[in-house]
């Protein structure tokens, strides 16, 4: 019998057909397949029609991504809110924020962003309604433990231009690298500046690591092979904490304590960073329109210990944003203070 | 089984003509049942029952780190060499007087590619100086240089390999097709596990980018050197090698230096991608005004890169031309 070639196609869909039924049947005994189909279902239930989206700036790194997951999965699960999350940098998302396209911003990062938030402020839109990320710190003069239990004289900013041979690199040649912020941070201009008013500028270079994923990057690889090296960082945070416990831990250089003062003094900033407030910030229509997302997010408070459990299931577990939100749900306990009985019901039954 | 034209009418089950249009007709009733029986014993949405995902990631990521650790003593001595050169390129192009660098651009482009180019490289580079891009324009360049010149270093050997042996034509070709269509970002991050953040990360991610065309044209204008040219050297004793460089590279120039115009190209594109590993030049500049949401400052450093790009590409297409024309009146 001859078979055309649409014929032979034919038979060929069907042994597919028949192949792809033997896999599938095999993968239904795998209970590990249907936890993503039981995650799904929630978020069907049908949501009012007056009830606005929530639409929340996804800035990008870790803790406002992962708190942006867990407030999502918390308003639509407790509250029946649909919600949704554009990503982006600082600066864009505080302008889709003034402008609308989004309505929630889990991580106003004060002083770092004062300039742009002066100026968000003036449109009278937005209004803060809670406390972020708490325990946090940002510093430009790090170094590992290693670096600074070998070099005991090592303990402030100061000491720095002895100890410039530990930083040569070829790119930076006769002076040591500090490795600062990313372009377009705010941090990048403070970090200059410290730089000068510390009079470290004759014997260091801040050198631009480009973008976040370089900057980890490199200090992955410098503490994997010990290498000694100054950079500046912030946490709490997941790669923070994976280098206090793999890496052996980091050290902050002394720096004289922060105040106003320095900050505006000539050369200014010759003073640490302040610890910085991180807050939520909703626009003022969405505080009226969902008053019990405000209310939520008003008792909303993340503190280290969540920031830290959350991004130690994520690097475990290699899960992403969305299943950490769901592990965080079903094994914490801090967030059941946050909302009300009602919520809390709702969401310990869609699970 | 011997007709396999969807045209013509064959012999298929006793009394039924199959034509091209029942076979078809046939062929997609098959899959739509495919279909129908998948979503009846099945459901939508099925899950695909094997997962290998996450183990294979988790495998390469252990092997990246253990080449960073074990392969120290290669990779630090070559980052160290490239960062050099390039020290030494952007030395010079530091040094350079603008005026000099102006008057040798417009000579270069009168010269070559006449009088139009001329008139626009000396609009676009006095523009380039009056908006402040003269450092970051020169830092492009020096990271333009090197990164071209090792890739021609590597693409002209490469090509002539492949020319020379079909196997290693074969398997090169699915390496370069994934070269240029690997998304940057997935080479960038190991990049700068192996060579450290900065300018050489980012030269190594342009070379992979852009090296493509250089080989595939230093290939093709290989093989395109016409069998009677390679015949008639044979004739008159030519050694291969002999024929390698006395003939067939020299016919061969036009389309390699294609290949170098779309290199130079392609690196051009990458310089943005290459500041997210802490590249500097206009691409930081591009980035930096970015991230702090001023449109206007990155349009300014975008233009700059274009202004590079266009001169660099008409000088250097007006070279090929000019060397293949003296070809053509050498045959």
């Amino acid at each position: 019998m001859k078979l055309g070639k649409f014929s032979k196609l034919a038979m060929l869909a069907g042994l597919t057909a028949l192949f792809a039924l033997a896999l599938a049947a095999c993968g239904g005994d795998d209970p590990t397949a249907t936890p993503t189909a039981a995650v799904a279902a929630p978020t069907a239930t049908p949501v009012p029609a007056e009830k606005p989206k929530l639409i929340f700036g996804d800035l990008n790194w870790d803790s406002a991504q992962i708190q942006n997951a867990i407030a999502r999965e918390i308003a639509e699960r407790g509250y029946g809110y649909e919600t949704d999350a554009v990503p982006g940098g600082t600066i864009p998302l505080m302008q889709a924020l003034i402008a609308g396209d989004t309505n929630i911003n889990m991580e106003l990062w004060l002083p770092n962003q004062a300039d742009s938030w002066a100026e968000a402020e003036k449109s009278g839109d937005l209004q803060i309604i809670g406390n972020s990320l708490e325990d946090n710190w940002q510093s430009s003069y790090i170094i590992p433990q290693y670096t600074a239990d070998a070099n005991p004289g090592l303990k402030s900013v100061t000491d720095l231009p002895d100890y410039v041979d530990l930083f040569k690199t070829t790119a930076t040649g006769d002076k040591g690298r500090n490795i600062g912020c990313i372009p377009g941070w705010e941090c990048e201009v403070v970090n200059e500046k410290k730089l000068i008013a510390y009079g470290l500028d004759a014997t260091y270079e801040l050198v631009n690591p480009g973008s976040m994923a370089a900057l980890d990057a490199e200090l992955v690889d410098a503490f994997t092979k010990k290498e000694d090296i100054l950079f500046y960082y912030w946490g709490p945070t997941s790669l923070a904490h994976k280098i206090d416990t793999e890496f052996g831990g980091l050290f902050l250089l002394e720096e004289p304590a922060h105040s106003k003062e320095c900050e505006a003094a000539e050369p200014a900033w010759g003073c640490a960073y302040p610890l910085a407030e991180v807050l939520i910030v909703m626009r003022t229509e969405l505080v009226e329109s969902a008053p019990d997302i405000a209310a939520f997010l008003a008792k909303y408070d993340f503190n280290a210990g969540n920031q830290i459990a959350a991004s130690n299931y994520m690097a475990e577990a290699s899960a992403d944003y969305d299943e950490v939100a769901v592990w965080f749900l079903q094994n914490t306990e801090e967030w059941k203070t946050w909302v009300t009985a009602d919520a809390l019901a709702k969401i310990a039954a869609s699970f | 089984m011997a007709i396999l034209s969807p045209f013509k009418t064959v012999k298929g089950l006793p009394g039924i003509e199959l034509t091209a249009r029942t076979r078809w007709l046939i062929g997609s009733g098959a899959f739509v049942a495919f279909c129908a029986i998948v979503l009846a014993v099945l459901g939508p949405a099925v899950e695909f029952p094997i997962k290998i995902g996450r183990h294979l990631s988790e495998a390469i990521d252990d092997s990246i780190e253990w080449a960073t650790t074990s392969g120290a003593w290669l990779l630090d001595p070559t980052s160290d060499g490239v960062l050099r050169f390039l020290l030494l390129i952007k030395d010079f192009f530091e040094w350079l007087p603008w005026p000099i660098f102006i008057v040798a651009v417009v000579i270069a482009s009168y010269k070559t590619a006449g009088r139009g180019i001329a008139i626009f490289a000396v609009l676009s580079l006095t523009m380039m100086g009056a908006l402040d891009l003269w450092a970051s324009a020169m830092e492009t360049m020096a990271l333009i240089v090197v990164a071209v010149i090792l890739s021609i270093a590597i693409a002209v050997p490469v090509g002539i390999l492949a020319a020379r042996s079909n196997l290693v034509d074969t398997i090169l070709r699915p390496i370069l097709d994934a070269m240029q269509t690997m998304p940057s970002f997935v080479y960038l991050v190991p990049a700068v596990m192996f060579f450290g953040i900065g300018d050489v990360p980012a030269i190594f991610a342009t070379i992979i980018y852009a090296v493509p065309p250089a080989i595939r044209l230093t290939n093709l204008g290989i093989r395109q050197v016409s069998a009677e040219i390679v015949e008639a050297a044979r004739s008159f004793g030519t050694t291969p090698r002999q024929l390698l460089i006395k003939v067939q590279i020299p016919m061969a120039v036009p389309t390699i230096m294609a290949g170098i115009n779309q290199t130079i190209m392609m690196a051009l594109a990458m310089v943005v991608i290459a500041s997210l590993v802490g590249a500097g030049g206009l691409g930081e500049d591009v980035n930096r005004a970015l991230n702090r949401f001023q449109p206007g400052e990155a349009l300014l450093s975008g233009l700059g890169i274009v202004f590079l790009a266009i001169i660099i590409d008409r000088v250097t297409q007006a070279a090929a031309k000019e060397r293949q024309k003296s070809l053509m009146g050498e045959r």
